[in-house]
C-alpha cells in the first residue's frame, strides 16, 4: 500500500500543475500563457503574419510549461568571453535547444533569406535605381531607435543595436543581430518586429497622410521601364560584390538573398528556385518561429525591459516611416513632381505588405492610379537597406 | 573616418557616461550610420547606372556607329548628292499581336460561354479593329 501511495506521490510532484505552483513567481508563467493566447489569437483569428506569430506562439508555450525541460536559456547565455558548449548542448539539450542551434548558428536566417530572394522581383529597382535612396532614408528609424535605447541607459550599445534593428522591419535581419549582439532579448525582439510587421497597415496610413498633401498622393508616376534578363541576372551578383566589399558583415544576409534570386531569374535552375520558395523556406520558417518563441521564456520576458523594446521598437517602426516619406518628398522636389512621396512608406522592408499600404493610400485619393510596381522599388531596396544597416551595426559591435 | 576610429567610437563604455555625453555619442553613431547607409546605397544606385549604360547604351551606340560608316559613301568619291540632308520618321513596326489576340480570343469565348450564345464549333478570330462604341466598358 506505501508503495502504491509512494508512486502516486511520485507521479503527482512530477505533473506540471504541482511544479507550477512550486515556483515562487508562478503568476508570470500564468502571464505567459495568457500572452500565448493573444499571439494565437492575433496568428488564427486576425490572421497577423500567422506563418510566424503561430510557431513563436507554440514555442513559447512549450518553453514555459512547467517540468518539460524542453529549453534551457542557461546553455546559450554565457558570460562575456565564455564560449557556448556545445556538447553539452548536444548531450544535455532538450528537443528545442537542438533546434535553436539553427538561430544560435545564424543558419536559419541565412535559409530564409535565400527563400526571400527567390521569391522576391528585383525587377522595379532594377527600372529604378533611384529607389535605393528611399531604402536608405527608411533605415533612420533604426539608427533613431539606437540611439534612443542607448540615451535611456537601460541597454549597452550591443542591446540597443538590437532594439534599433527592429525598425529594419525585417526579422531574418532583427533576428541575425540579435543573436549576434544581444542573445538574452532575442525573444522580445522577433516578437516585436514580426507583430510591427503585422500591424504595418494601421501603423503607417496616418503618417503617411500627415506627412503628404492631397495633390501629392494624387501623382501619376510614369511605367517603369522593361528590364533585360541581362540586367535581371548581373543585379545579384553585382550587390552582392558591391556590398560584400563594403560591408562585408552584410554579406551573409546580402549574399544569401541575391543568391536565391539569382536561382529565380538565371532560367536554368527552376528546380532550385521553386526548392527555395516553397519546401525550403516553408521548413525553416516553422523550425526559425518555435525555437525564437522558445527563448521567451517567463523569466526573460516579463521585465520592464520588454516594454521598453516594445516602445523603441514602435518608435522605430513609426520613424523609418516617417524618414522614407520625407526622402520620397525629397526626391519628388527634385525630380520636378515625378515621385509620388506615398512610396517612401515602402522602403521599410516588410515585402510586400508595405508596398500595398502605398497603393492602398494612394487609390484612396485616385482610385484609378497604380502605386503597387513603384512601391516594390523603395519596398526591396528596404532590404537591402536594413541588410545594410545590420552590417554595420555588426561591423561596430560584434 | 577610417574604420579604427568607428571601432573605438563603438567601443566605448557608454555605462560611465553622463545623460550628455550619452546624447552626444548616440547623436554621432546615427549621423555616422546612416552617412554609411546612405553612401553604400548609393554607390549601389550608381553601380547599377553604369551597369545598365555598359550594357544597353554602349553597344547601341556602336551598333548606330557601325550603320553609319556602313551607309558612308566610300572613301576617295566624292559625295556627289546636292540634296538636302532630310530627317524622315521612322515606319512604325509591323507589332505581334499574337498575344493580344489570344487574350481577347478567350475573354470573348468565356464571356459567350456563360451568356450561352458560344457556337459549337467555336469562333475564330479574322480581323480586330477599335470599336467607337467605347461606352460598353463602362456599363455595370
Amino acid at each position: 500500500m506505501a508503495e502504491i501511495m509512494q508512486s502516486i506521490e511520485t507521479f503527482l510532484t512530477g505533473t506540471g500543475v504541482y511544479q507550477l505552483f512550486q515556483q515562487p513567481d508562478w503568476w508570470k508563467t500564468a502571464v505567459m500563457f495568457v500572452l500565448v493566447g493573444v499571439l494565437l489569437y492575433f496568428a488564427i483569428v486576425k490572421q497577423y503574419e500567422p506563418l510566424l506569430l503561430l510557431p513563436i506562439a507554440i514555442g513559447m508555450l512549450l518553453t514555459n510549461l512547467p517540468g518539460a525541460n524542453i529549453y534551457h536559456p542557461e546553455l546559450f547565455i554565457t558570460e562575456p568571453g565564455v564560449d557556448i558548449s556545445f556538447s553539452e548542448v548536444l548531450h544535455t539539450g532538450g528537443f528545442l535547444d537542438i533546434l535553436y542551434l539553427g538561430v544560435k548558428l545564424g543558419i536559419y536566417p541565412c535559409l530564409i533569406f535565400i527563400g526571400i530572394g527567390a521569391m522576391t522581383d528585383f525587377t522595379p529597382l532594377i527600372a529604378n535605381p533611384k529607389s535605393l535612396l528611399i531604402g536608405a532614408g527608411a533605415q533612420l528609424g533604426v539608427f533613431v531607435a539606437f540611439s534612443i535605447a542607448l540615451i535611456s541607459g537601460s541597454f549597452t550599445p550591443e542591446q540597443a543595436a538590437a532594439i534599433g534593428i527592429i525598425g529594419g522591419a525585417d526579422g531574418p535581419t532583427a533576428i541575425t543581430v540579435t543573436k549576434e549582439m544581444a542573445p538574452e532579448l532575442l525573444g522580445a525582439i522577433a516578437i516585436a518586429a514580426y507583430s510591427y510587421m503585422a500591424l504595418i497597415p494601421m501603423i503607417q496610413p496616418p503618417f503617411m497622410k500627415l506627412l503628404t498633401t492631397k495633390k501629392e498622393r494624387a501623382i501619376r508616376m510614369t511605367t517603369l521601364r522593361e528590364v533585360s534578363k541581362v540586367e535581371k541576372v548581373i543585379f545579384p551578383v553585382l550587390v552582392t560584390a558591391v556590398v560584400g566589399l563594403i560591408v562585408p558583415d552584410a554579406l551573409v544576409l546580402i549574399g544569401c538573398l541575391m543568391f536565391g534570386n539569382l536561382l529565380n531569374v538565371c532560367g536554368v535552375t527552376d528546380r532550385l528556385s521553386k526548392t527555395a520558395q516553397n519546401e525550403l523556406i516553408n521548413i525553416i520558417t516553422i523550425l526559425l518561429g518555435i525555437s525564437v518563441g522558445a527563448t521567451a521564456t517567463a523569466e526573460n520576458f516579463l521585465k520592464g525591459e520588454t516594454l521598453l523594446i516594445i516602445a523603441c521598437g514602435l518608435a522605430a517602426f513609426c520613424v523609418s516611416t516617417c524618414g522614407g516619406l520625407i526622402t520620397a518628398k525629397i526626391m519628388n522636389v527634385i525630380t520636378g513632381g515625378k515621385i509620388n512621396p506615398l512610396i517612401g512608406s515602402a522602403g521599410v522592408s516588410a515585402v510586400p505588405m508595405a508596398a500595398r499600404v502605398s497603393q492602398k493610400v494612394g487609390q484612396r485619393e485616385d482610385p484609378t492610379n497604380f502605386l503597387l510596381m513603384h512601391a516594390m522599388g523603395p519596398n526591396v531596396a528596404g532590404v537591402i537597406g536594413s541588410a545594410v544597416a545590420a552590417g554595420v551595426f555588426l561591423s561596430w559591435f560584434k | 573616418m577610417n574604420a579604427m576610429m568607428l571601432q573605438v567610437m563603438a567601443a566605448a563604455n557608454v555605462t560611465g557616461m553622463t545623460l550628455g555625453e550619452r546624447v552626444l555619442y548616440a547623436l554621432r553613431m546615427m549621423v555616422v550610420g546612416l552617412g554609411a547607409v546612405f553612401a553604400i546605397l548609393a554607390l549601389l544606385w550608381g553601380v547599377l547606372v553604369l551597369a545598365r549604360k555598359l550594357l544597353h547604351d554602349l553597344p547601341a551606340q556602336s551598333e548606330a556607329e557601325q550603320e553609319a560608316l556602313k551607309s558612308a559613301p566610300p572613301p576617295g568619291r566624292p559625295n556627289v548628292s546636292s540634296r538636302p540632308v532630310v530627317e524622315t520618321k521612322p515606319e512604325p513596326v509591323a507589332q505581334d499581336n499574337g498575344v493580344l489576340i489570344a487574350v481577347i480570343t478567350a475573354a470573348v469565348s468565356a464571356a459567350m460561354a456563360e451568356e450561352g450564345t458560344l457556337p459549337p464549333g467555336g469562333f475564330r478570330v479574322v480581323s480586330f479593329r477599335r470599336s467607337s462604341d467605347a461606352g460598353a466598358w463602362n456599363r455595370k
